[in-house]
């Protein structure tokens, strides 16, 4: 037998077949049960994301306390630790009357961001695509540069 | 024979640009089920075909796993990465769906191997045989070499590609295609 006539054979047994039923449907509940079923997995998501927040929000705060003069610091301090949700070693790093207090606030703030950087990276990996973390994940970074910078200038 | 001669691309009749198919693809991976029912009447055909060819013809089986394969492609939309054809993305994956399942079939090798003796013999010759003498001569090979056969020579994939996907040397894809080649031509009549 010759290629030509083998190819011409060959030929006759490829190409699209249709199904003898529409199996969309099918596919369509099934891939609706999938999502049901990942939709638990989300959670820790959103949770990293939240505590992400949180720890963010805190670092800032130090950040403001660490750039006010001692006296104003130690009032402000007393308030604000009162009513917010602070890490305390944040707050106890800011009320040390110690001469290196500053360095090392700078020092919790940079652990505390490469902390939620790390995080936030491990929720991406659960959820690449989740467009709301990637910004934290560049807020975040963009932080942790401020930080670094500060640290060196200080 | 050699082989590279042989293969046959297989196309869509009016494949779908792939400008649309990247814009259905990245709607469906943020979750647009309606777009992912485009995609999949756009290449349903396509894929059904290879895996009934594969599966031996057996359509309640195809449909199974046609069915699985696409289920499957939804959840791992977000890992194509639009450097290649999102069909030919998704053939792979359908295709490694048919091959899982004749893996777990493999212990009914040598019976089908027994039936194909049986019927080889028969005195319709290659060229004049219809479609469906050659499906059925093709089904009745025996898994392994049925799957190298329709990938080699229909699909038109390399042994390489084939070889890496059945999990075999590329000598044994070779000998393979050679043997199914052998059977085929045996089942349809025409010595070897």
């Amino acid at each position: 037998m010759s290629e030509f006539e083998w190819r011409n054979g060959m030929r006759k047994v490829g190409g699209p077949v249709e199904p003898d039923r529409d199996l969309w449907p099918d596919i369509a509940s099934k891939i609706s049960a999938v999502a049901q079923e990942k939709r638990p997995s989300r959670f820790p998501a959103f949770a990293i994301a939240a505590g992400v927040l949180v720890a963010s929000g805190a670092v800032l705060f130090a950040w403001q306390l660490q750039n006010q003069p001692i006296p104003q610091q130690t009032t402000q301090e007393t308030t604000l630790a009162a009513n917010t949700p602070v890490p305390k070693r944040v707050i106890n790093n800011v009320v040390e009357n110690d001469e290196h207090a500053p360095r090392k606030v700078l020092a919790n703030a940079s652990d505390e961001l490469n902390d939620a950087s790390a995080s936030i990276q491990q929720a991406l990996e659960q959820r690449p695509d989740a467009v709301f973390l990637v910004n934290l994940l560049n807020k975040t970074n963009s932080q942790r540069l401020r930080v670094m910078k500060k640290s060196y200038a200080g | 024979m050699d082989g590279s001669a042989l293969r046959v691309n297989t196309q869509l009749a009016e494949p779908p640009r792939e400008d649309t198919v990247s814009t259905l693809v990245r709607r469906a991976c943020a979750g647009d089920t309606r777009a992912f029912e485009t995609l999949y009447r756009d290449h349903v055909g396509r894929i059904y075909g290879t895996i009934l060819r594969l599966v031996a013809m057996d359509r309640a089986r195809a449909e199974e796993l046609t069915q699985e394969a696409f289920v499957r492609a939804w959840q791992k939309l977000g890992s194509f990465r639009h450097e290649s054809a999102f069909s030919t993305w998704l053939h792979r994956l359908s295709v490694n769906t048919a091959l899982m399942a004749l893996r777990g079939k493999r212990d009914t090798e040598s019976a089908d191997e027994e039936a194909l003796e049986l019927a080889a013999g028969g005195e319709v010759p290659f060229c004049a045989a219809e479609r469906g003498d050659l499906e059925r001569a093709v089904s009745d090979l025996p898994p392994r070499a049925r799957a190298v056969l329709v990938l080699h020579d229909v699909e038109g994939w390399k042994h390489e590609e084939i070889s890496a996907e059945l999990g075999m040397a590329v000598g044994s894809s070779k000998a393979q295609l050679h043997r199914a080649r052998g059977l085929l031509r045996r089942a349809l009549g025409e010595a070897a």
